[in-house]
């Protein structure tokens, strides 16, 4: 049994490990870069190392660094989490090589499910549908031409090592596809060093809908259901649920029965999620493999009751499943929102600065998962995520009321944040009803906001509050001409109670 | 200190109420009697309690006169003037009746990936100008209003400062 993990990674999902590993009775290290000295991830763990400067390219993707440190303080397991090292196959094998457990699959599997392409051949090889579309880069305009005028328009053309949406278009008419396919490629070499791309059908109101998967290393993998992430704002998940509303028992069968032959296929290990394309007639389509744990992977434990980062830690240990697929019952529903610090109202740019205050009221059926606390700095180094919040309840509107309470009452100061773009997104027909697909918020949200009539008692708190702001404005004024201004507490600390 | 405040629903409308301030925590509204106590949570967040029901207002004042917030999670614009604010408005002084944008700032500390304008061109609002990257995101900037473009103060790959300015228009 592993003894000690050190955890490469940082934020929530260092957290996250954290916590599994000390319920299991295992030892922990992080590993920090210098903006994260005193963050809540490396206070958290038994241990913790600096390993180099702020950006993640100095510190979090320092390979060699990092597997130096596992040595020193002799951890002989290191879980990746999500993102920065996490799929770098080299990572994997660097470990081995080192006679640490990558908790995670094999290099070989990195290596194999990592590229598109060769993921796309074992699926088809292992029964699974793919969209129609080349199972090899394209080599160029010629052959890009030939391809979408033989599969159909519109095509879609995606980089090979994409990933994030980056390296991603979507190509109507044959006009088009020259500069699309010439944007694809740029953003590609930019962003992964790896300018091939290829081409495929593009399915017209998508929905994402992708299964989480558990294998060891005795031939045994079992899925543990679907999870609907189809609400994302250009490609990037925004509000991720289980179960999808269109998933009835038969489909899930089916598509979690495809997941199971295609990791079984790869001869994958370990904690993995199967990506899905499902049409509006049902029809399902192999996207790709992510081979670590993904960031929305609570909504399937609190709906399993299984814990994937335990299950995670035993199967590299070398442990067989604990469970079986017959063992594995589904609940309630769960939903998760991501908190993060962007500005709706100005095109989601990120919002840096320090969290001045923060307040939120959880309680019954919710999950918090977060590495942020009072007096952070939310950076430019990181992504912008503050907290996921998951919500569970019998049904799917209890879940969904849940989440609209918790959001409306999570306050943060310093950083501009998309809570109230969320409760809207909650708020919609379209998602209470469940019909949504990928395309929701840009096609047909973001055109269509309403703007509802205010509540009459909330107007007259609005015309206190700015009636009030403007008297205290003019005492702030007034205080500074005087010259009397208290300097050590000033009007803000003060309390003002009506009689 | 004025006791009198103007406030209408949105930037030109009619004015829909008097408040009259009758004490630091009474006030009347067309009449009505508020009675409230209150308490600043932080720099924008204040909470009000308004004859006995409670509302979290997040507050940003958009210009002297506009306030734009949250009130229980209800999105509330308010133009609040008072005698002063009027007399001003009506000399033409005070704050800018122009909404024209004059300049466009770094919103964050980044990296310019793509400048789409070139100086002397004339943008339409919305229209991108600039695509910014940080945390690992490409951001487009837009234009606020119509305009003309001056000056551009950086070149693509430039590092930039939050707050540093990029365009005059």
């Amino acid at each position: 049994m592993i003894k000690k993990i050190l955890i490469s990674n940082r934020g929530e999902i260092a957290v996250r490990v954290i916590s599994t590993a000390r319920e299991m009775g295992i030892k922990t290290v992080a590993v920090y870069s210098d903006f994260d000295r005193f963050s809540m991830f490396a206070k958290y763990a038994d241990e913790s190392y600096h390993i180099g400067e702020s950006p993640a390219s100095k510190s979090y993707l320092l390979a060699d660094r990092i597997i130096e440190t596992a040595l020193k303080c002799g951890a002989d397991a290191i879980h990746p989490g999500y993102g920065f090292l996490s799929e770098r196959s080299y990572f994997a094998r660097l470990c081995n090589d080192n006679n640490i457990k990558f908790i995670g699959p094999s290099p070989e599997a990195i290596e194999y499910l990592g590229s598109k392409t060769n993921a796309k051949s074992i699926a088809i090889k292992s029964g699974v549908p793919t969209v129609p579309g080349t199972d090899h880069a394209i080599s160029g305009l010629d052959e890009a031409k030939l391809i979408a005028g033989q599969i159909g328009y519109p095509v879609l053309i995606k980089a090979s090592a994409g990933g994030g949406g980056k390296g991603m278009r979507i190509v109507n008419n044959p006009a088009d596809l020259d500069s699309a396919l010439r944007l694809a490629q740029n953003e590609a070499r930019s962003s992964f060093g790896d300018d091939s791309v290829f081409i495929e059908k593009y399915i017209i109101a998508p929905r994402h809908i992708e299964f989480q998967i558990l294998a060891d290393e005795y031939g045994n993998a079992i899925h543990l259901g679907e999870r609907e992430c189809s609400m994302q704002r250009r490609h990037q998940k925004v509000i991720e649920e289980t179960p999808s509303v269109i998933i009835d028992k038969d489909l899930r069968d089916k598509m979690g029965e495809a997941a199971r032959n295609l990791a079984k296929a790869a001869g994958y290990t370990n904690a993995g999620t199967v990506e899905f394309i499902v049409d509006s007639d049902k029809n399902f389509y192999f996207l790709e493999m992510n081979t670590r744990l993904q960031v929305e992977h609570p909504v399937t434990e609190v709906r399993t009751g299984i814990d994937l980062v335990k299950e995670q830690i035993l199967v590299a240990s070398g442990e067989k499943l604990s469970y079986s697929q017959e063992s594995v019952t589904f609940n309630g529903a769960a939903i998760e929102c991501r908190i993060c610090a962007e500005d709706p109202e100005n095109n989601f740019i990120p919002s840096t600065g320090k969290i001045n205050y923060l307040s939120k009221i959880l309680g019954n059926g919710v999950r918090e998962d977060t590495g942020i606390e009072h007096g952070d700095e939310i950076s430019i180094y990181y992504d912008s995520m503050i907290a996921k919040l998951i919500c569970f309840g019998n049904t799917r509107p209890d879940a969904i009321n849940k989440m609209k309470r918790t959001l409306s009452n999570y306050q943060i100061s310093g950083v501009k944040t998309n809570i109230k773009f969320l409760l809207e997104l909650l708020n919609t027909d379209a998602f209470k009803n469940g019909c949504y697909n990928t395309q929701f918020i840009e096609n047909e949200f973001m055109n269509n906001k309403k703007s509802i009539s205010s509540d009459e008692d909330n107007l007259s708190a609005g015309i206190v509050a700015s009636v009030n702001f403007k008297q205290r404005l003019k005492g702030e004024k007034k205080l500074h001409i005087t010259g009397k201004r208290n300097h050590t507490g000033g009007w803000k600390s003060k309390r003002f109670f009506g009689s | 200190m004025e006791s009198k405040f103007y406030i209408s629903k949105d930037k030109t409308a009619i004015e829909n109420f008097t408040a009259i301030v009758n004490s630091m925590n009474d006030i009347s509204v067309n009449g009505e009697i508020l009675k409230y106590e209150f308490k600043i949570i932080a720099d924008d967040i204040i909470f009000f309690r308004i004859n006995s029901k409670n509302f979290t207002v997040k507050l940003e004042q958009i210009q002297n006169n506009i306030f734009r917030m949250y009130v229980n999670d209800e999105l509330i614009e308010l133009n609040c003037k008072t005698d002063t604010d009027k007399l001003k408005e009506t000399l033409g002084i005070g704050s800018n009746s122009d909404d024209k944008q004059s300049e466009i700032r770094s919103p964050m500390p980044g990296a310019v990936v793509k400048i789409s304008v070139c100086e002397g061109d004339r943008v339409l609002k919305g229209q991108t100008v600039m695509i910014l990257e940080a945390m690992k995101m490409e951001n487009e900037l837009k234009a606020q209003s119509d305009c003309t473009v001056k000056k551009i103060h950086v070149k693509e790959k430039a590092a930039v400062e939050k707050g540093q300015l990029l365009i005059e228009l």
